[in-house]
């Protein structure tokens, strides 16, 4: 199942998330008892603890439903062999899209409230890291497969781009 | 997007840069100086731009990097043509030794903003920053002078240095050059580099010429792939040759996109492009636009490639190429393919036709032609050159019978140059080298002391072709298709001795070793090649 489509119900996109291999976790989100403050940065941080270890299974539909009803986030593990750089300045996303274009390439493309997320297939062995200086000489972080998550869609008004 | 499954690969331009690569750091530095340029980080610093110029070319970038590095610092505001007026007024500032506001003060305002960042890749620039103090607002690329002669290479030394020319098709394609084959459009330039390739990439000797094994990219922007297949099949099989064609996947990155880099990442080897005309969207005859291609096509040549540029001829003139200027500049070598023509009654893609394929207008290297001959069944080329190459053999061979009758001595070189010149009207350089090549096969030359040391010529007696002795000649095609009338030898055409492709003899005791299931095969070639020697019956 295509992840951005749009599906009828959080049921669909959870499902196209897991059928594309992604790994549920908790996340504090603004639930009332782990960000009491509502703070953006720390609704992003995570509940769940061993995620990165090879036999998390990740939470059931069940699971992630009664979570989201407290409030909570769900982050999304990345399957392995897959990266996300995370992008947030305008010239940067510019100069990716640029790329891509000459190159005819199609990554999955995630809108987030302050960047983008783009999501390709990765062989080569990369550290998870922030503020990465790349050789096109933009700065990105990357979000390594098995190793990190994304928070995505229609998570706080996320959403993919078609 | 679609699934994950769907996902391209991360492109390596996504990589972390290389803080030992330049080309990756001064990418870096420039999307860096534009983020904090469009941040109001840099105001009030008016020369910023001619600043970062400065330090660019201290740092040893050419005018293609400077110009790329401009456009990101400015992105969708980059402007070329002030970049490159911009360019050639500080390259003529500092040629002239004057004073630029530059480098220094450019780092000393990059201290005072705070930036760290940009000052961690100035400093992976390699550049000397000089302090503060020292150098506030007149800091010149003059005054790095001393250091820099340091680095250069003195005349002296040169000598000592262990490098020579080497050509990986020897006399026609200098090893890490830029080449540029140019001849008018249907004559055969593919078909004919297409051959090149595959003995480069094999590394046979070809035509007789020795070649260097190296890994050849065909980049092919023009022929279908049923063309491709087809001069495939009839050329022969070999590794170590790829072909880069429009319809890969990744297709071939045209020269004056950003995308050209892609070229980078193959291994060292041989780039024929096919055609310079549609490896790009700029116009040709511009020699700025020019200049961006060659200046991209240089920097592959630096880093080992060596590159052929398969190029068309104006309209109604075949005796040159298409184009700017800027092209013949920028090449290395430059080789053109033509018909020798032979009247009205020629016949379009006629085993009769005969080409010459050499050194024209311009090069840095060995003037070298060899001519060739179609070839209907490969749709490509055999080499004539021998059959011409023995005729001057046959002439100089002659010549020396003709001294030692005469004078009843060995002759001495200056007595064989010179009735060379007068009787066979050859430049004298051709007949050094005549005689230099035909030594040990047709000659030996001694010198004596009792004629003043001058080299004395001596005929063998039992003359071989070096072709019959020197290689195997199936390997010499570097295809699968056997070779006909290989065999070379001495025979005699009324008035003297011929050195031919079919026929054996022995010298002048004329005892003639004749193989006459070829003989006419060897009429036919010694007709088309000398049209105005009249026919003989050679036996």
């Amino acid at each position: 199942m295509k992840i951005n489509s749009t599906p009828q119900n959080t049921d669909n996109i959870i499902d196209s998330y897991c059928d594309n291999g992604f790994k549920a976790i908790k996340c504090k989100g603004y639930n009332p008892t782990y960000n009491p403050d509502k703070d953006y940065k720390n609704a992003k941080t995570p509940v769940t603890k061993g995620f990165t270890a090879p036999n998390y299974k990740g939470l059931t539909l069940d699971e992630i439903k009664a979570w989201e009803k407290t409030g909570g986030w769900v982050g999304w593990v990345i399957p392995k062999g897959y990266i996300a750089l995370d992008v947030e300045d305008r010239e940067s996303i510019a100069v990716i899209d640029q790329l891509c274009k000459e190159k005819n390439l199609s990554p999955a493309v995630h809108l987030t409230k302050n960047g983008r997320h783009y999501i390709f297939k990765l062989s080569k062995d990369l550290s998870a890291a922030s503020s990465v200086f790349t050789k096109c000489g933009i700065e990105v972080t990357y979000r390594i497969g098995g190793k990190n998550y994304l928070i995505l869609a229609p998570t706080d008004g996320r959403s993919w781009q078609i | 997007m679609k699934s994950l499954i769907d996902l391209p690969e991360m492109p390596n331009e996504f990589l972390p840069y290389n803080r030992n690569d330049k080309n990756d750091v001064i990418k870096v530095l420039s999307m860096q100086i534009g983020k904090y340029k469009r941040q109001g980080m840099l105001d009030g610093f008016e020369d910023i731009d001619m600043a970062f110029m400065a330090l660019l070319i201290d740092a040893g970038f050419n005018e293609n990097q400077i110009i790329e590095a401009f456009r990101l610092v400015y992105l969708n505001d980059f402007n070329f043509e002030i970049t490159l007026n911009m360019y050639e007024r500080t390259i003529a500032r500092i040629n002239n030794a004057e004073q630029i506001r530059g480098a220094g003060s450019f780092i000393s305002k990059i201290k005072e903003s705070g930036l760290d960042n940009i000052e961690i890749f100035v400093k992976q620039l390699s550049i000397k920053e000089k302090s503060a103090s020292q150098d506030q607002s007149n800091y010149s690329t003059c005054v790095e002078s001393q250091p820099l002669i340091e680095s250069l290479l003195k005349w002296n030394d040169i000598w000592n240095l262990d490098v020579n020319i080497e050509y990986i098709l020897e006399g026609l394609i200098p090893l890490g050059s830029i080449i540029l084959l140019f001849g008018r459009g249907g004559i055969g330039k593919t078909s004919l580099c297409m051959q090149f390739a595959r003995a480069i990439a094999s590394g046979k000797v070809f035509w007789g010429l020795k070649t260097i094994k190296t890994p050849v990219y065909y980049i092919d922007f023009e022929n279908p792939l049923a063309i491709l297949k087809e001069r495939a099949e009839k050329i022969g099989k070999t590794d170590n040759l790829f072909v880069w064609h429009i319809s890969n996947k990744i297709p071939p990155p045209r020269l004056d996109s950003n995308e050209w880099e892609q070229y980078k990442q193959l291994p060292i080897g041989l780039l024929i492009i096919d055609t310079l005309r549609a490896a790009h969207l700029s116009d040709e005859n511009d020699s700025r636009q020019m200049a961006l291609i060659m200046q991209r096509l240089k920097e592959l040549r630096e880093l080992g490639f060596t590159i052929i540029l398969l190029h068309h001829t104006p309209k109604g003139n075949e005796n040159t190429y298409k184009g700017s200027t800027v092209i013949l500049d920028l090449a290395d070598h430059i080789l053109g393919l033509e018909e020798v023509k032979k009247g009205d009654d020629r016949v379009e893609f006629s085993g009769d036709n005969y080409y010459k394929l050499g050194v024209r207008i311009k090069t840095r290297f060995n003037p070298f032609s060899i001519s060739l001959k179609y070839n209907p069944d490969i749709k490509g080329f055999d080499i004539a050159q021998q059959v011409q190459q023995e005729d001057d053999f046959t002439k100089i061979y002659n010549l020396i019978v003709d001294l030692k009758n005469i004078k009843e001595e060995l002759p001495i070189q200056s007595e064989i140059i010179a009735k060379a010149i007068k009787e066979l009207k050859l430049g004298d350089k051709k007949i050094r080298a005549l005689l230099n090549a035909g030594e040990g096969k047709y000659w030996n030359s001694t010198k004596m002391p009792e004629r003043n040391n001058s080299r004395v010529f001596e005929l063998i007696t039992d003359a071989v072709d070096p072709l019959d002795s020197d290689i195997d000649i199936n390997e010499a095609q570097a295809t699968d298709e056997p070779i006909k009338n290989t065999s070379l030898s001495v025979c005699q055409p009324i008035g003297g001795y011929k050195l031919t492709n079919s026929h054996k003899t022995k010298s002048q005791g004329l005892e003639t070793s004749i193989n006459k299931g070829l003989d006419k095969e060897f009429e036919f070639v010694s007709q088309s090649l000398f049209p105005d020697e009249p026919k003989t019956n050679y036996f």
